[in-house]
Order: structure tokens, then sequence, then C-alpha cells
């Protein structure tokens, strides 16, 4: 039988989960966007927007991996940056503390370690993501939110007051800047690719995962865990991987981060934090690939041009409140958000009536 | 052990103003299931609004304003009104027209409203702390906090007045609820909403007093807080809040003396525990988000929630 | 491990025993809070039956299916599935076991197109991991393809072979059904529930949903079957179990269990 024929008459949405590759119309937008960026830098011959956009492409793999979590998986996961501290940690202490101040080796000579870092950074957020993932697998909703919440703060006074190990309120810094074979990666310039590189990299990761049996898994749990689970897959299994492969690529941009800005420090994983990333998510559209991306674009675009403004620099809280207040609209208006498609689904099943504190028992509405 | 008395009474007194907020992250869940994360808000709002009403002069939006100057004790009330009325105003924008959608929709307003809040805080008085107005009736003129001793250890007049004061709110707010007909409808709402609607209740006006309620509860702690600790900001209420909404599932989420028992129990642990536990002071926020995973993770219901079992 | 009981075909004197029964419930209760909703039930299905499942509204039927299939754990009593103990154990694994099921009230990946619905299906007979699925190794890509392959003809085989790039949520009722029967097949059951398959269905429907069953139990599989279309019943089934208010109160073929007066009482009350 012709293999083709089945996702021939399938629309390009329908082809993601069923693991046909991209239309050749999505193709072609992939392909102009990532020529764009490449000559970005050429075009706009100024620091200050290859920086901006070096910090916007951080946050477009930030909301791609968060996206795994609560776009595709359905798990509300508030506390989502703790990842993105736990490998740019990772790398600090490993490098500064470890190698540097405890071993004293000069760290020029092991330029190699900052790769190795960017992945084990990964890594190990990763499996903290599992760990912590794992006493919510028996909640539900606003309780699952409420539980990562607890586990972000946790860490970050944790980061904030151990100082032996995270030099707590002063940071960490002279974290290098990464090199290879003596190519260093000390202009903006250069790290405006090796960022842009590193997300191609992880939405190409992101976008198999979700284009398999795994994303398969993934969106039907979200959908309806009873059935799912009753489909064979094992739930709790694969809750655990969503929130390490999200996990994952917030822990690789931690590490990233720390040897971009050369330091690490608690402020640059305060709550707000993990709720601009989901914002970033939610405002793109969750649970397709392309949306959370987009949405870092834009809003982190905008965040940070309208740092340019005078008004804005002296009243901070004007980007809170425009936040704030596109948060609310979106929701009430909009809630699939700029680029949900009909696939999304801001999914939590609304519990029964009279079930307070039912929301707190894993999924039981089968009769 | 004069020590112990006096975290002992640091803590019934934190616990207090927790309970208050607590109280309306209860029975708004109890009622819509939604986390109502602008309560943390919403008690900020009340320490700023009483200070504004307290002074003669006062700086909003950069411009100084003249204000009334009005005693404590007709300030907190009117700030109270006013936050109550914010918070029926937000429920009408940001909650009801999501009361049909997925969980997470609501949730993500409650969170968008939260910073929108805050941040419009500080649009209006600044971002930096603004000195709460001592109270005559608790500080002498040389700015001492009034005190008498009881079992060696200090009390101020002021944290007498906290625990008293909410003891009869709570009173209050039980006898309300256990024996008026709205209170009977807050009640029947909480329980099955449909059934209750079907049964003539008006489960928008129910919602709405709800909201008054639980608003105007947390704006008097925020009144009270300013009080004891001298001083409001924009961004007090977001970690107070979110420690109320766990002193709430602490004592039994939608269980108003639960809520009261879940907020002093954790202003106990918050007090002796800093007091007490090496680096506890440095901790001491964590103890709150510590409680919550260990509360969710073995018992979910509550000091004073049923067990629920699988099947309604 | 298993623990395959292993029945002789013959006994000692030469005479034919039947193969053993393929899924066995051993006193089975289900207690909710105060609500006993299976009462101590007892029942047997043999390798190649249609057995019905039939009994008044809150029998406690679908809590026995629910019981069987992992979504409840049984508060006592013994669940054994081709010989081997299964209470307890988790929905997914006694899938993977071989038993499949559809749901009462239709639990379809809405979002999700019906090709993706029946892919999923595949997942516990298939095994590519996140390594596998991102470098797309051969065998992974291979697997994948059987994997569409097979739910492409499992949509045919129940006879929805134009639609499948249509979402769940979208088809008509009758589709919907159908989608789920194929979604269970794909788990490669060799026991499938059906939860009221035919409910809501017109009688033409119902014949082909009919024929549909038949052909299922012709290809190798066991069928428990849950419904209220009592023609649909009689006219399949080869045995009948029947449950009012959690305990079973006839057992037989069709037209024993349609004399039964218990049943009739059960259905229509004392005064008929």
């Amino acid at each position: 039988m012709n293999e083709n024929a089945g996702t021939r008459k399938l629309n390009p949405l329908a082809a993601i989960l069923a693991g046909g590759g991209p239309s050749w119309v999505q193709r072609a937008i992939l392909g102009a966007v990532v020529a764009f960026a490449l000559m970005l830098p050429f075009l706009l011959q100024s620091n200050r927007w290859l920086t901006l956009f070096t910090i916007v492409f951080i946050y477009v793999v930030l909301a791609s991996g968060l996206n795994i979590v609560v776009g595709f998986t359905g798990l509300l996961d508030l506390g989502y940056v703790a990842f993105y501290a736990i490998g740019g940690y990772f790398t600090a202490i490993i490098m500064v503390q470890l190698v540097r101040n405890r071993w004293g080796i000069e760290l020029d000579s092991v330029w190699w370690l900052v790769w190795l870092n960017l992945l084990f950074g990964g890594v190990v957020a990763a499996v903290a993501g599992a760990v912590l993932g794992y006493p919510t697998l028996r909640l539900r909703g606003d309780y699952l939110a409420i539980m990562t919440l607890g586990f972000h703060e946790i860490i970050r006074i944790v980061a904030n007051n151990w100082v032996g190990l995270t030099r707590g309120p002063s940071g960490i810094s002279g974290i290098p800047k990464p090199s290879i074979f003596g190519f260093d990666f000390n202009t903006q310039f250069r790290f405006y690719y090796l960022a842009l590189g590193m997300a191609l990299l992880s939405l190409f990761v992101i976008s198999r995962m979700v284009r398999s049996r795994i994303g398969r898994a993934w969106t039907a749990i979200r959908e309806d865990e009873v059935a799912a689970e009753a489909m064979g897959i094992h739930t709790s299994r694969y809750k655990l991987l969503a929130y390490a492969a999200g996990g994952f690529f917030a822990g690789t941009m931690g590490a990233f981060l720390g040897h971009y800005l050369n330091f690490i420090h608690p402020s640059n994983f305060k709550l707000m934090e993990s709720i601009t990333v989901l914002s970033l998510v939610v405002l793109g559209g969750m649970g397709n690939l392309a949306g959370p991306a987009v949405g870092a674009v834009i809003w982190m675009t905008l965040l940070e041009w309208l740092r340019d403004f005078e008004f804005v620099q002296s009243h901070p809280e004007v980007r809170g409140i425009l936040m704030g207040l596109v948060l609310v609209t979106l929701m009430v208006f909009r809630p699939k958000g700029l680029f949900g498609s009909r696939r999304v689904a801001l999914e939590m099943h609304p519990a029964p009536p009279g079930a307070v504190g039912k929301a707190l028992v894993e999924g039981s509405d089968v009769e | 052990m004069e020590q112990f008395a006096q975290q002992l009474l640091n803590g019934l007194m934190l616990g207090c103003l927790y309970a208050l907020i607590a109280v309306g992250y209860t029975m708004v869940y109890g009622i819509i299931e939604l986390i109502n994360f602008a309560f943390g808000e919403l008690f900020m709002f009340g320490a700023f609004i009483s200070i504004a009403l307290m002074v003669d002069e006062v700086a909003l939006f950069g411009r100084n304003v003249s204000m009334p100057g009005l005693s404590f004790f007709l300030a907190v009330p009117v700030a109270m009104m006013i936050v109550a009325a914010m918070g029926v105003t937000i429920e009408r924008l940001a909650y009801r027209p999501l009361r049909n959608a997925p969980r997470l929709a609501a949730l993500i307003s409650a969170i968008g409203m939260s910073i929108f809040l805050m941040n419009t805080a500080q649009a209006i008085f600044g971002s930096k702390q603004v000195l709460f107005p001592d109270v005559p009736l608790f500080t002498t003129d040389d700015g001492f906090a009034r005190t008498f001793s009881v079992a060696g250890a200090q009390v101020t007049y002021l944290q007498l007045f906290v625990v008293a004061i909410t003891v009869v709110a709570m009173v209050l707010l039980n006898l309300f609820v256990q024996r008026t007909r709205m209170g009977r409808a807050m009640r029947a709402s909480a329980q099955d909403k449909q059934t209750s609607a079907l049964m003539g209740v008006n489960v928008n006006r129910v919602i709405a007093i709800t909201f008054i309620i639980g608003s105007a509860m947390g704006a008097l702690g925020g009144g009270l807080y300013g009080a004891v600790y001298h001083f409001a900001r924009p961004d007090m209420g977001f970690i107070p809040g979110l420690k109320a909404f766990i002193a709430a599932v602490l004592g039994g989420i939608g269980n108003i003396p639960g809520a009261f028992l879940g907020g002093l129990v954790l202003g106990l642990i918050e007090s002796l525990g800093s007091a007490y536990l090496p680096m506890g002071s440095q901790y001491r926020d964590a103890f709150a988000f510590v409680i919550l995973i260990l509360l969710l993770s073995f018992k979910p219901s509550g000091l004073l929630g049923s067990t629920v079992s699988e099947k309604a | 491990m298993s623990s395959r009981v292993e029945t002789p075909l013959a006994d000692a004197t030469g005479t034919a025993r039947p193969p053993a029964p393929i899924l066995e419930i051993d006193t089975v209760m289900k207690v909710f809070g105060g609500l006993v909703a299976v009462n101590a039930v007892d029942m047997y299905v043999n390798p190649g039956e249609i057995v019905g499942l039939i009994g008044p509204n809150g029998a406690g039927k679908t809590t026995l299916f629910n019981v069987i299939t992992g979504v409840y754990a049984p508060t006592s009593g013994h669940v054994r599935f081709e010989g081997r103990a299964i209470d307890g154990a988790r929905p997914s694994k006694i899938t993977a076991l071989g038993i499949g099921r559809t749901f009462q009230n239709i639990r379809l990946f809405g979002e999700m197109t019906a090709l993706e619905n029946v892919m999923v299906g595949r997942h516990c007979r298939t095994g590519a991991g996140p390594l596998g699925v991102v470098l797309r190794t051969p065998g992974a890509v291979r697997e994948e393809r059987a994997v569409r392959e097979r739910s492409l003809e499992l949509l045919e085989y129940v006879g929805l072979g134009r639609i499948e790039g249509e979402l769940a949520r979208n088809l008509p009722y009758g589709s919907q059904r159908r989608l789920e029967i194929a979604r269970a097949l794909a788990t490669e059951p060799r026991l499938l529930f059906l939860d009221e398959p035919a409910a809501g269905m017109n009688p033409q429907e119902t014949q082909s949903l009919v024929r549909l069953v038949r052909q299922i139990r012709d290809s190798g599989l066991t069928i428990v079957l849950i419904e209220h279309d009592m023609r649909m019943v009689m006219g399949i089934c080869d045995r009948v179990v029947v449950l009012d208010h959690g305990e079973k109160i006839s057992e037989g073929t069709p037209d024993v269990v349609r004399a039964d007066p218990k049943v009739v009482e059960a259905y229509l009350g004392k005064s008929a």
C-alpha cells in the first residue's frame, strides 16, 4: 500500500502527531525565517539589537521547552524557571567554585568543559525535573500548579541563602566565555550565532520528539488521561518524561546564560520569570510547535524595545501592567493565543460539580 | 522561656494576619474552584489605602494629594470597603467570563490580575516603602509600642488588638455562614453550583458576596500588617498571599475554621522555626513551601478537610 | 513471569475438557465510601466467547469493567486474565497484557485526528524511546511506518477508511463509536471490552455494528459487551451475565436469562 496515501489527505497540522513531516508550505516558511535570522546581524549593525535577539532566542527555547510540559502534556508548571536556575548554577559552581577556586585550574585550559556543561546542565535539570515532578503526579490542575510554584520558591530561597554553594545574594561571577579550539565567543556577533544555533537545534529536537509516539502519548495524556492510560500509555512515566524533557532545555539555556553574562545571580530566577515564560507560551499559542517560539519573539522583542523609552525606564511597572493586562485579556477573549490552532487545548478538565477537594485526587470522572 | 513565649506570641499574631487572607482564598475556592492570586494584592492595597486615608498628604502617581487624615479605626474600615469594591470588580471582569472555561484559563487570568495590581500599585504609590503612620492608641508619643507583660513576654497593645479583631472577624464570619440565608446559599453553592442555581440561589450574587467578604478580610489583614510592621510596599502581598493560600490548604480548602487554623499553624511554624532552627530566619519563607509540598504529597485534604473517596 | 495455568485438554479419563477461561473474576467487591458498587461478583469468560453483561442502570456494570481494566483496584477479590492475577495492576499494564476497551461515554482524544487516535492505540506494542525518535534510527523509522500502516488498516476495518484526517471531535456519533473500537483494536487485545457500543445508534447502525463485532470475534478475540439493546444482546451473545445493585442475579445463555423471573423483576420491577 502506498504509505503516503494516508498523509497526503491530511491537513498539515494533523500531520504533526501522525509522524509526517512539515508540509512544503511550512518548510518554506521555516526556511525563510531561518535565512532571515542568519542575515539579521548584517542588516542590523547594532550590538543593541544583537543582544536583544540573543536574549530572545533564549526565551524561544524556554518557551518551547515549557510548551512540552504545559502545552502538549497539559501539566501546568508555574515553576519552570527553577530548572533554568539549576542549569545556570550547575555550570557556575563547577567552573568557578570547583575548577577555578577549589582546584586552582586555569579556566582557559578547560574550554571544552563549557560545552560539556551546556549538555550536562541540561541533564542535571532534566533529572531534577523528573524528581520534582514525581510528587505532582497524583495532583490535578491548580494543586499541581501550586506545588511546582512551591518547588521553584524553595530552590530560589536555597540559592539565595546557601552561601557556601551558591555565594548567595552575591551571585557567582567569572564564568568564562565559551571558546572552541581557540575560537573565542567574545563578541555579541558571535554570541548571536551561538544562541541562534542552540535555538535551532533545540527546536529541531523538540519537533522530533513531538512528531512521534512520544508526542502522541503526551497529547493523549492532555486530552484524556484515563483513556490514555487505558490505551496502554504509562501516564506517570510519560509525565515524568515531559518534565525531564522540559527541564533539559531550561537547564541548557541556564548554562548558556551563565556563560553569556559571565555571571549567575538569584535575581535571574525570580518567580516572575516563570510567569513570563508561561505568558510567552500562552500568548503564542500552546500545544503546537511554532506558537511559543513566535510568542517569545513577539513579546520579548516588545518588552526589550519598550526599555528604550525613558518613560519606561523610570516607570518599570509599565511593563508589568502591560503583561498583566495582556494575560487577562488574552484569557477572556482569545485563550488559544495568537497562533493556537483549533488543536490547542487549554485543557484541564473542570472538576464535576460539588467536588471541592476532589480536585486533589487523580482523575476519577469515570462512571 | 521568655523568648519562647515571645515567639509564640509573634507567631500567633502573624498567623492571624495569614488567616485573614486565607479565609478569602478558601471561600472563593470552595465555590468557584479558583485560586484567586489577586488576594495578596488586595491585602497590599488594604495597607496602602489605609495609609493614604490616615495621612494628611500622600504622593499618588508622583503628585502630592491632600488626604482626610482619618484615625486608624476609621481608615481601615473605609479601606476595607474600597478594596471590597475592587475585589468584586475584579471578579466581574477577569473571572466571571471564565466561569465555564478550562481551569488553566482562569488560573492564568488570576495570575495576570495579580501582576497587574502589583504594578498598578507601584505606579500609584511608587516602588519604595511607604511608612505606616503610628496609631496613638498603640504607640506612645516617643514612637515606642505600648506593651504589657504576660508570662514574662512583652505583649504590645497592637498584637493583642490584631488577635482580638481576627477572632471577632472569624466568629462573625462563621455565624454569617452558618446562620444566615446568604450563608446557607454560600454553603450550598460550594457543594453544588448547578443544583443550587436550580433551587433558586442567585449564584452570581453569592460569588459576588464571597469576593466582597474575602477582599474586605484581606484588606483588614493589610491594614493590620501595615500597623504592625510600619510599612507598605507594592510587592508586600505576593508572598504572604501565597502563604495564605498554603494556610488555606493546610486547614482544608473550602473550610473556613480550617483557614483560621491553618493560618495560625503556619504563623507559629514560621515564627518558632525562624527562631529555633539553625539558619531558620534566612529560610523562613521556605517553611511555608515545604509544608505545602508535604501536605500535597501526604494529606491534600488538610487538617480539617475530609478525605475524599475516588468516586462521588 | 507468566503464571499461565496449564490445563490439559483431556483429563485422566480421556474426556475432553474445555480450555481454561481467559478471564476469571473471583468474589470481586468494590466499595466507594459507603456505596457498595460491586458486591461479591463471580464471573468467567471462555476464549472466543461473546459474553453480554446486562442489568438496569446503576447495576455496577461499568464499575466492574473499570475494576477489571485496572481503573479501580478491587476492594477485595481477584481478577485473573489468562491465568494471571491482574487485580491492582495499573491500566496500561493490563492493556499491554492483552485487554482492550471502549468507554461508555466515548473518550476519544478530541483534538487528535482519527488516524492519530488509532496510532495512540499502538503505543504499547511499540518501543521507540527519546533517542531513537530524535535520531530517527532505522528501527524507529520502520516502527513508525508500521504503526501508521496498521492504523490505516484498522480504520478501513471498522469502515472509517476515508476520514483519517478528521479531528475526532468533529466526527459524527456513530463514527466516533467505531473509531473507539479501532483504537482499542490497535492495542492488539485478546480480550475486548465494549461498553455500550450501540448506545444512540439507529437500527441500521446497530446491525452494522453487530456484523463488526462478529467479525472481531471470528478473527480470534474474546469479547465482553455491556449493552442495553436487548435484541443485540440476545442476538449476538453466547452467554449473558446479569447484574443488579452490584450483584450477579443470573447467568446463562440468552434464552435462559430471558426467562429468568429474577431478571424480569430487576428490569421491570416487582409489579410486573
